[in-house]
């Protein structure tokens, strides 16, 4: 079905992302094939090279042949390629084209000139085929990550192409999102599609792929069956800088969660009778934040996790006094802290990097927080983030997993005092986040409150001492290693059973 | 095989996005900009900062027809916000001049690129004309803001503004795309967005 | 197919050619002299326009804003004759002008979707290649808003772009600004384009516009509401 015959492509301008040299394969119609590896081997552009964005939306130097049900795609335009290969993409906001579902349902169909009963019939089969009937007629913007995904699929399949490629689908999302996503996909390779999907994230796709192939530096390094990957231990991954692949497998962390060598049971940073009260446009009131009491302890690593829309990001942001209609008191070290002062007080770094870096290189943008700059400390932590060659590089020209540890090192070198952090690993691979968690342990010994919003469980098993769960807006159980209600069986358990109720239903439709 | 000349979805897609940001940066850097009589003491703040958005735009653009269509676009979306129709109008002719002086460098010539900026600026200044060029324009104004404010208008506008604000307009464009040009190598050519 | 008509007619729905309509009616304004109880009750038409429409606190934002902007030139109108207070006073009396047509405009923006635009423009006969621009903005400007925002959170973060500071160096500060702001728009722009593009976009075949828009009786309604407007402003 596709067949790279020594394939190369090399971006033509040299910030995008890594080309790829001497690539050959052949995929089977019905296959599921994955590709992992580092940041930066190349996996995406083979994704680009298969739904032809690479040669005809990112320029650059194309050799080889690249073949789809046997014929030569080098030359045909992308309207022609996209008839054969639906593309999903990573992020869910940028991947839409209308603003409505029903819109976005029918758009690849309407692109094809299709008569418009065609459509609602083609349109009609999608939706009752991934269960999405519930998500008819609503605002794209107000569906969670998950359902979001559910919709691209749906779009794509309307289209009736014989092949998916999917470049990390699952990085937005948490576990339920992730697990509804699995349901999709299974449900793709059960109607005979291709499959060629990107992932950091193994462990939701070891009962569908057929092969795996392992990439590094712009080329196949390995190609492993369903078994034969399955049969790396868990060391020899780990060192090839993948994450898990069965939750089993967390247990083997040792975790580098050092117990906490600045020990301040004592001091704590209070939040007494925090409420954030959303008039929403079309919903009207509702509380969306409601913290009748939280202590949160000093010098630990924070975790904070919930279902989508729990109020995690609104915690956040009332902390950091980002919020502005929070109610409530914020107490550090039992002074109450006003709001204006708690933004000088803290550092947010925000999902979407790309609203954070001002700077013309990597360096001044470290400067750019400090205050008296230190620069022994400086290069240390270029260091640590792997970030010292590109000092000079402008922030923007980097990847995006670089983009966000030049992110995390701005927070770093700003010596706040609350640190906040939404989902910093979910673009990085497993080298990155542990190194990541060693970096975020120091920064814990000199900042107040260090607090990671996440999904990632190998990440919070690696260095997180404290996990707050929030739930509609309530803070629904503390757990702290401390005091030993933080193990591991616990945090697979509730992670694994962080529910709202929209993605209960679609559960149930199964 | 594609005609490289012809305009295609990509690239009406990437007018759409710099019309929009450009009428962003717009709304930003002059609220009051949107006021058509007001607006011309305006255009010095609006013209800078839509300098390096418009420079950016003119790195994408490679083919006939993309700055008249962007121009005309925001033409039609100022008429229809209150002003005239003959403004859209004059921006469709400023752009397509603009388009025509920027094909004469086959859009890689910096100067023309900002010789074109300077005479698409120009249309900012259209609200104002009827001023000057429409008969009756003052009295209806009379009656729609009140006697005092012709009056402190008028003293603001005699005819012999209208070159004083050309070259007003003009010399905003200049720093505005000499702006755009540094901030092209500062930030936008380093991180690949050009 | 009937539940994806349902679904979408429910609650108040007006044609995208009536909006339009209304906005254009209300283009007259800027540049004519109407009188005040004209102003209010278009400002009133629109406000209830907007909380048919479930935007019920902008609605009251911008009726508010109105009715203060009224009252200062009215009532203050009265006891400041001279001096420069006068300009600042003609100068609300300007701005109160443009309330109507900014909130039409977000009744447009807040209750069009692209689909229902592209339905409707094609129907109008805008030519295919000035379409495609228009919706990619219609479609831009929420994402525009959201962007922002954080760009504005991570300033203040910062430090940057606001206090004593950032007014002793404008350059400084717009360069703050505008950078980020004009890169990730640049980016989403291409992702955006990246996607449609995957999905057929530009085929040379005509695009099919499945959404389905008409005229039904609150268009009737909205439409002659606009057009006695019209003719009280131009007359």
């Amino acid at each position: 079905m596709i067949c790279f015959q020594d394939v190369s492509f090399q971006y033509e301008a040299q910030k995008e992302k890594a080309g790829v040299t001497n690539i050959n394969f052949t995929i089977k119609p019905g296959e599921f094939v994955l590709f992992c590896g580092l940041s930066g081997s190349g996996k995406s552009t083979i994704s680009r090279l298969i739904n032809g964005l690479a040669s005809n939306f990112y320029e650059g130097r194309l050799a080889g042949e690249i073949l789809l049900a046997g014929k030569d795609i080098k030359n045909k335009p992308l309207y022609e390629i996209s008839q054969s290969v639906a593309s999903v993409f990573q992020n869910p906001r940028s991947q839409f084209f209308a603003t409505d579902t029903n819109g976005e349902l029918a758009f690849g169909c309407e692109n094809m000139g299709l008569p418009v009963n065609e459509i609602d019939e083609r349109v009609e089969e999608a939706v009752s085929f991934f269960h999405v009937e519930n998500l008819l007629g609503r605002n794209l913007f107000c569906l969670s990550g998950g359902e979001k995904q559910r919709i691209a699929c749906a779009s794509s399949y309307s289209m009736d192409p014989d092949i998916f490629v999917l470049d990390e689908p699952s990085s937005n999302l948490d576990y339920r999102s992730i697990e509804d996503l699995k349901i999709v996909l299974t449900k793709i390779k059960e109607q005979g599609k291709t499959v060629v999907i990107i992932e950091h994230r193994l462990y939701y796709l070891m009962d569908l792929v057929d092969r795996v192939f392992y990439m590094e530096d712009g080329s196949i390094k390995e190609e492993f069956s369903n078994a034969q990957f399955r049969r790396l231990n868990y060391a020899t991954r780990s060192k090839m800088g993948l994450r898990i692949i069965n939750f089993n497998e967390l247990y083997e962390y040792q975790g580098n969660c050092k117990a906490c060598s600045v020990s301040s049971g004592q001091q704590q940073f209070e939040l007494e009778n925090v409420s954030v009260t959303h008039k929403n446009e079309s919903r009207g009131k509702r509380k969306v934040l409601n913290i009748p009491r939280l202590a949160l302890p000093q010098h630990e690593i924070i975790a904070l996790i919930g279902h989508n829309g729990a109020g995690k990001s609104t915690l956040a942001r009332t902390i950091c006094g980002l919020q502005k209609h929070a109610k409530g008191t914020v107490r550090i070290e039992r002074d109450a802290v006003a709001r204006k002062k708690r933004i000088h007080k803290s550092y947010l770094v925000m999902q979407d990097v790309n609203h954070q870096l001002f700077t013309e290189n990597v360096k001044e943008e470290l400067i750019l927080g400090m205050k008296n700059p230190d620069y022994d400390k400086f290069n240390q932590i270029l260091e640590k983030m792997d970030l010292s060659q590109y000092q000079e590089q402008h922030p923007m020209a980097l990847s995006g997993g670089q983009k966000q540890r030049v992110a995390i090192a701005a927070a770093m070198t700003s010596g706040k005092e609350v640190i906040i952090l939404d989902e910093p690993t979910s673009g990085l691979d497993y080298r990155q986040m542990v190194n990541f968690s060693e970096l975020l342990q120091e920064v814990s010994d000199t900042s107040k409150i260090t607090m990671v919003i996440t999904h990632d469980i190998e990440f919070i098993i690696n260095c997180c001492t404290v996990v707050v769960k929030m739930e509609a807006g309530n803070v629904a159980e503390v757990y702290s290693k401390r005091d030993g209600t933080l193990t591991t069986e616990h945090i697979i358990d509730v992670i694994q059973n962080l529910e709202d109720n929209e993605s209960l239903k679609y559960r149930r439709k199964g | 095989m594609k005609n490289k000349n012809r305009i295609q979805a990509k690239d009406l897609i990437t007018v759409g996005i710099f019309t929009a940001i450009m009428m962003v940066v717009r709304i930003i850097s002059s609220f009051l900009g949107v006021i058509p009589i007001v607006n011309a003491i305006i255009t010095v703040p609006v013209c800078i900062a839509v300098g390096p958005v418009y420079m950016l735009f003119l790195t994408k653009v490679k083919k006939m027809w993309m700055i008249t269509i962007m121009a005309g676009i925001t033409g039609i979306f100022m008429s229809v916000f209150g002003w005239a129709w003959f403004c859209a109008a004059i921006a469709l002719v400023c752009g397509l001049i603009a388009d025509f002086i920027t094909k004469l460098g086959n859009y890689q010539s910096y100067k023309l690129g900002l010789a074109g900026y300077c005479v698409y600026s120009l249309w900012w200044i259209a609200p104002v004309l009827p001023v000057w060029f429409q008969p009756g324009f003052l009295d209806n104004m009379r009656e729609s803001m009140g006697a005092e404010f012709v009056q402190a208008y008028s003293t603001l506008m005699p005819i012999w503004m209208l070159p004083v604000l050309i070259v007003v307009t003009i010399i905003s464009a200049l720093i505005g795309g000499l702006l755009g040009k540094r901030m092209m190598k500062k930030h936008f050519v380093r991180s690949g967005i050009a | 197919m009937e539940q994806r008509k349902e679904k979408t007619k429910k609650g108040f729905w007006l044609d995208p050619r009536s909006k339009l309509l209304i906005i254009l009616s209300m283009n007259g304004l800027v540049v004519t002299g109407v009188e005040n109880w004209v102003l209010s009750l278009i400002v009133v038409f629109l406000g209830v326009l907007l909380m048919l429409s479930k935007y019920v606190r902008s609605a009251v934002k911008f009726m508010l804003t109105f009715a203060v902007l009224l009252f200062i030139e009215i009532i203050v109108w009265h006891y400041v004759t001279t001096g420069p207070m006068v300009y600042i006073i003609v100068f609300t009396g300007l701005v109160k002008k443009f309330i109507p047509a900014i909130m039409s405009a977000m009744v447009f923006i807040y209750t069009t979707t692209v689909s229902e635009l592209a339905s409707a423009l094609a129907r109008m006969h805008v030519p295919e290649k000035m379409i495609l621009p228009i919706l990619v903005i219609l479609r831009f400007f929420p994402t525009v808003q959201e962007e922002w925002d954080c760009i504005k959170d991570a300033m203040k973060m910062r430090g940057i772009g606001n206090g004593v500071k950032s007014v002793l160096s404008p350059m400084r500060s717009m360069e703050y600004t505008l950078v980020p702001l004009i890169s990730t728009s640049v980016k989403t722009g291409e992702e955006l384009s990246a996607s449609a593009l995957t999905r057929g976009l530009g085929a040379p075949v005509k695009r099919t516009n499945s959404c389905q828009v008409g005229f039904s009786w609150p268009d009737f309604l909205v439409i002659a509401v606009a057009a006695v407007f019209f003719v009280l402003i131009t007359f």
